[in-house]
């Protein structure tokens, strides 16, 4: 069976979440913190889900309006600072079809405009704090009277 | 467990030249490790001026052992959450400066001392931090995702446990966020830096934490979750300049 390239998230040293349209990552080895916003939101989620550069570039350019080559330039150096902050690795897996389309990749409405090109943002004032891993006591029934509910979700 | 004084040192280093220290101390149901935190403080250089255990309802031997400790104040807690008990302690806390202490960590002897007279010594500075060493509890094993690395060398420590700040640092950036179930202290520290106050790091182990079977890691969903959520909000402090969240 043929195989393609696909990114993998190295976890679990490298976790994020989309907050409010605001993908924040940090990196448990480095201690730096990144934020992903707008069009690169839409690639890492792509990424996320497996697909390789190919069909995540074919993806942006069907649901983007904008100079291509430009779109597909910027988007693979933003694949790149990816790679080059060890937040993901190239892996092979079984080649099959791209079963995503392109609404489905962010399960949010998107721009239909290029309007900001996909850029990682790196901060690097907290590496000693994400360092540390912090040590909480949590007994069973929560800590010290467990809240009525959970933070927001 | 081993035998909680019944007297005060000998060695007490306190003088009319030495601002007072309010150490905090929260706790619910930690007998099985508080005398040996209390008997580090005990151990200190430098005494503090009282010690508040803020006691979020513990229905173990904790309070009735730390009542034994010179200098403990029994604050049961009124509101709820880790992050109220360090609030409700900060408002209640009588000192210049503020220490706290986890009630399964210990602190080293000259913890208090150092850190006091490199604060007094450097006014610029709002709050002192050092080194922590991790130590595995006998008889525990390493809990599952615990980054074994922190038991072999000793790290900066950006924990509760390694702060001693000047009480008006608390009111410049505010105390604990309450919608943080863990991780305020985190948050805490990314608004002292976004607020542009950097600490004093001291370069020795002033702290020895405690590694059980009931510590959780930042490999916790959970604590990642906040984690990212605190980071998120110093982010958009970063891009808006202010230091302080609306």
């Amino acid at each position: 069976m043929e195989q393609k390239g696909i990114f993998k998230v190295n976890s679990p040293y490298i976790v994020s979440e989309l907050i409010d349209g605001e993908l924040v990552i940090m990196n448990l080895k480095s201690g730096n913190y990144y934020s992903v916003r707008d069009t690169g939101v839409f690639l890492w989620s792509a990424l996320e889900k497996g697909c390789s550069q190919d069909e995540m570039l074919a993806l942006l350019t069907d649901v983007y309006n904008g100079d291509i080559p430009s779109m597909i330039g910027q988007s693979l150096l933003f694949i790149k600072s990816l790679l080059d902050n060890d937040l993901v690795s190239q892996a092979m897996v079984a080649q099959g079809p791209n079963t995503w389309a392109a609404d489905q990749i962010m399960g949010q409405p998107l721009l239909d405009k290029f309007t900001s090109p996909p850029v990682l943002e790196v901060f690097s004032d907290m590496q000693d704090l994400l360092l540390l891993d912090p040590i909480h006591d949590i007994a069973e029934q929560g800590w010290p009277v467990a809240k009525p509910s959970r933070p927001a979700e | 467990m081993s035998s909680v004084p019944l007297a005060e040192p000998a060695s007490v280093s306190e003088s009319e030249n030495t601002p007072a220290v309010s150490v905090i101390l929260i706790v619910r149901n930690g007998a099985d490790f508080i005398a040996d935190a209390l008997r580090s403080i005990y151990l200190s250089d430098l005494q503090p001026l009282e010690i508040l255990v803020i006691d979020g309802g513990s229905d173990d031997a904790t309070v009735s052992i730390a009542q034994q400790f010179p200098k403990v104040r029994i604050c049961p807690q009124i509101s709820h959450g880790i992050p109220n008990a360090y609030n409700e302690g900060i408002a209640q806390a009588q000192g210049d400066f503020i220490a706290f202490i986890s009630h399964d960590d210990e602190w080293m002897p000259h913890k208090l001392d150092r850190q006091l007279a490199a604060l007094q010594a450097h006014p610029q500075f709002a709050y002192s931090l050092g080194l922590v060493e991790h130590f595995l509890h006998s008889g525990s094993a390493v809990p599952e995702g615990f980054r074994q690395e922190l038991l072999v060398a000793a790290r900066p420590g950006w924990i509760m446990e390694a702060l001693v700040a000047r009480r008006e640092l608390f009111m410049s950036v505010g105390g604990f966020d309450a919608s943080f179930a863990v991780g305020e202290d985190s948050d805490w520290f990314a608004r002292t830096l976004d607020a542009g106050f950097t600490p004093m790091m001291l370069p020795e182990v002033l702290v020895r934490k405690r590694v059980h079977d009931r510590n959780s890691s930042l490999l916790n969903p959970d604590i990642n979750h906040l984690l990212l959520r605190a980071l998120r909000r110093s982010i958009q402090r970063k891009r808006t300049g202010k230091a302080i969240d609306e």
